[in-house]
Protein backbone atom coordinates (compact mmCIF):
# COMPACT_ATOMS: atom_id res chain seq x y z
CA UNK A 1 0.00 0.00 0.00
CA UNK A 2 1.27 3.30 -1.13
CA UNK A 3 -0.27 6.61 0.21
CA UNK A 4 1.24 9.84 0.82
CA UNK A 5 2.66 10.85 3.77
CA UNK A 6 2.50 15.08 4.06
CA UNK A 7 2.94 16.93 7.89
CA UNK A 8 0.73 19.92 8.12
CA UNK A 9 1.54 22.43 10.03
CA UNK A 10 -1.19 25.28 10.51
CA UNK A 11 0.17 28.26 12.35
CA UNK A 12 -1.94 30.69 14.12
CA UNK A 13 -1.31 34.70 14.11
CA UNK A 14 -0.93 34.35 18.00
CA UNK A 15 2.49 32.24 17.37
CA UNK A 16 0.10 28.60 18.36
CA UNK A 17 1.58 25.65 16.13
CA UNK A 18 -1.07 22.76 14.84
CA UNK A 19 1.13 19.38 13.70
CA UNK A 20 -0.80 16.74 11.76
CA UNK A 21 0.81 13.69 10.46
CA UNK A 22 -1.26 12.05 7.27
CA UNK A 23 -0.60 8.64 6.07
CA UNK A 24 2.15 7.67 8.47
CA UNK A 25 1.83 4.03 10.24
CA UNK A 26 2.06 3.66 13.89
CA UNK A 27 5.01 4.73 15.70
CA UNK A 28 6.54 6.13 12.28
CA UNK A 29 4.22 9.35 13.07
CA UNK A 30 5.62 10.07 16.17
CA UNK A 31 9.06 10.13 14.53
CA UNK A 32 8.12 12.31 11.91
CA UNK A 33 6.83 14.99 13.39
CA UNK A 34 9.05 15.00 16.47
CA UNK A 35 11.99 17.07 14.74
CA UNK A 36 9.18 19.66 14.17
CA UNK A 37 8.11 19.81 18.07
CA UNK A 38 11.32 19.74 19.05
CA UNK A 39 12.50 22.79 17.22
CA UNK A 40 9.67 24.53 17.41
CA UNK A 41 8.79 24.63 20.88
CA UNK A 42 6.94 23.26 24.56
CA UNK A 43 4.33 20.47 23.31
CA UNK A 44 0.16 21.34 25.13
CA UNK A 45 -1.50 18.26 23.83
CA UNK A 46 -0.99 15.21 21.88
CA UNK A 47 -4.70 13.98 20.31
CA UNK A 48 -4.45 10.35 18.22
CA UNK A 49 -7.40 10.09 16.05
CA UNK A 50 -9.02 8.10 16.07
CA UNK A 51 -10.47 9.49 18.95
CA UNK A 52 -8.20 9.13 21.89
CA UNK A 53 -8.31 11.89 24.34
CA UNK A 54 -5.63 13.03 27.10
CA UNK A 55 -6.70 15.26 30.03
CA UNK A 56 -3.66 17.24 31.07
CA UNK A 57 -3.82 17.45 34.85
CA UNK A 58 -2.08 20.33 36.97
CA UNK A 59 1.00 19.58 39.34
CA UNK A 60 0.88 15.63 37.49
CA UNK A 61 3.67 14.69 35.20
CA UNK A 62 3.26 13.16 32.58
CA UNK A 63 5.52 11.22 30.57
CA UNK A 64 4.04 10.83 26.96
CA UNK A 65 4.82 7.58 24.88
CA UNK A 66 4.85 6.65 21.48
CA UNK B 1 -4.23 0.37 10.43
CA UNK B 2 -2.84 4.24 9.45
CA UNK B 3 -2.68 6.60 11.92
CA UNK B 4 -2.50 10.32 12.12
CA UNK B 5 -2.02 12.54 15.09
CA UNK B 6 -2.70 15.96 16.41
CA UNK B 7 -0.16 18.07 18.09
CA UNK B 8 -0.53 21.43 19.64
CA UNK B 9 2.47 23.73 20.40
CA UNK B 10 3.19 27.12 22.28
CA UNK B 11 5.89 28.40 20.16
CA UNK B 12 9.26 29.22 22.01
CA UNK B 13 12.62 31.14 20.15
CA UNK B 14 15.42 29.31 20.34
CA UNK B 15 16.44 29.93 16.99
CA UNK B 16 18.34 33.61 16.44
CA UNK B 17 18.37 32.57 12.76
CA UNK B 18 14.67 31.44 12.16
CA UNK B 19 14.06 34.83 14.36
CA UNK B 20 16.15 37.16 11.89
CA UNK B 21 13.91 35.65 8.69
CA UNK B 22 10.93 36.15 10.79
CA UNK B 23 11.87 40.50 11.12
CA UNK B 24 13.14 40.47 7.49
CA UNK B 25 9.71 39.68 6.14
CA UNK B 26 8.34 42.33 8.47
CA UNK B 27 11.19 44.48 7.35
CA UNK B 28 12.20 45.41 10.68
CA UNK B 29 16.16 45.28 11.06
CA UNK B 30 17.58 43.04 13.66
CA UNK B 31 20.70 44.61 15.45
CA UNK B 32 23.85 42.60 18.00
CA UNK B 33 23.95 43.69 21.79
CA UNK B 34 21.96 47.17 20.88
CA UNK B 35 19.51 49.39 23.00
CA UNK B 36 16.21 49.00 22.70
CA UNK B 37 13.96 52.18 22.87
CA UNK B 38 11.02 52.56 25.67
CA UNK B 39 9.34 55.09 26.93
CA UNK B 40 10.66 58.61 27.80
CA UNK B 41 14.19 57.34 27.39
CA UNK B 42 13.96 54.31 28.89
CA UNK B 43 16.22 51.93 27.53
CA UNK B 44 17.07 48.55 27.62
CA UNK B 45 19.93 46.83 26.39
CA UNK B 46 19.19 43.54 24.57
CA UNK B 47 21.48 40.66 23.53
CA UNK B 48 19.61 41.60 20.38
CA UNK B 49 17.54 44.29 19.37
CA UNK B 50 14.50 44.08 16.65
CA UNK B 51 14.02 47.95 15.71
CA UNK B 52 10.62 48.81 14.91
CA UNK B 53 9.13 52.02 12.58
CA UNK B 54 7.37 53.32 15.85
CA UNK B 55 8.64 54.96 18.97
CA UNK B 56 10.35 51.94 20.59
CA UNK B 57 11.72 48.43 20.25
CA UNK B 58 12.22 44.74 21.35
CA UNK B 59 14.66 44.02 23.00
CA UNK B 60 15.78 39.91 22.69
CA UNK B 61 17.28 38.40 25.80
CA UNK B 62 18.68 35.08 25.70
CA UNK B 63 17.26 32.68 29.15
CA UNK B 64 19.51 30.47 31.59
CA UNK B 65 17.61 27.77 29.47
CA UNK B 66 18.74 28.69 26.19
CA UNK B 67 15.28 30.24 24.56
CA UNK B 68 14.89 33.60 23.91
CA UNK B 69 12.80 36.23 25.86
CA UNK B 70 11.42 39.26 23.85
CA UNK B 71 10.82 42.41 26.45
CA UNK B 72 9.52 45.93 24.89
CA UNK B 73 7.05 48.70 26.48
CA UNK B 74 3.78 47.99 25.60
CA UNK B 75 2.76 51.56 26.24
CA UNK B 76 0.07 52.85 24.10
CA UNK B 77 0.12 50.45 21.83
CA UNK B 78 2.65 50.95 19.23
CA UNK B 79 4.73 47.63 19.72
CA UNK B 80 1.18 45.85 19.27
CA UNK B 81 0.62 47.82 16.62
CA UNK B 82 3.60 46.55 14.46
CA UNK B 83 3.64 42.84 16.08
CA UNK B 84 0.02 42.00 16.98
CA UNK B 85 -0.45 41.08 20.58
CA UNK B 86 2.25 39.44 22.51
CA UNK B 87 4.04 39.64 19.72
CA UNK B 88 1.74 37.00 17.75
CA UNK B 89 3.01 37.93 14.61
CA UNK B 90 6.53 37.40 15.26
CA UNK B 91 5.86 34.49 16.71
CA UNK B 92 4.16 33.14 13.80
CA UNK B 93 6.28 34.38 11.47
CA UNK B 94 9.25 32.75 13.42
CA UNK B 95 7.90 29.48 13.55
CA UNK B 96 7.15 29.18 10.08
CA UNK B 97 10.67 30.03 9.68
CA UNK B 98 11.88 27.61 11.73
CA UNK B 99 9.65 25.04 10.40
CA UNK B 100 10.55 24.91 6.98
CA UNK B 101 14.15 25.47 8.15
CA UNK B 102 14.15 22.24 9.82
CA UNK B 103 12.07 20.71 7.35
CA UNK B 104 14.08 21.45 4.44
CA UNK B 105 17.46 20.48 6.13
CA UNK B 106 16.19 17.01 6.14
CA UNK B 107 15.62 17.21 2.58
CA UNK B 108 11.68 17.78 2.57
CA UNK B 109 9.48 19.94 -0.38
CA UNK B 110 8.00 22.13 1.72
CA UNK B 111 4.98 24.62 0.38
CA UNK B 112 3.48 27.58 2.25
CA UNK B 113 0.19 29.38 1.64
CA UNK B 114 -1.03 32.65 3.72
CA UNK B 115 -4.47 31.82 4.55
CA UNK B 116 -7.14 35.04 4.52
CA UNK B 117 -7.56 34.36 8.31
CA UNK B 118 -4.21 35.02 9.03
CA UNK B 119 -3.03 31.89 9.49
CA UNK B 120 0.15 30.24 7.96
CA UNK B 121 -0.39 27.04 6.52
CA UNK B 122 3.01 24.22 5.40
CA UNK B 123 2.65 21.00 3.63
CA UNK B 124 5.54 19.19 4.11
CA UNK B 125 6.55 15.74 1.84
CA UNK B 126 7.91 13.62 4.14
Amino acid sequence: MNTKRTIEIIVSPIGEVSIDAVGFKGADCQKATAFLEEALGVVGNKTKKPEFHQVAQKNHHQTLGG
Amino acid sequence: MLMSHFTTIKTQIKDIEALKSACAELNLPVLEKAQARGYYENKTRGDFVIKLKGPYDIAVQKQPDGTFGLTADLWNGHVEQEVGPNYGKLLQLYAVHKAMKEARKKGHLVSRHNKPTGEIKLVIQA
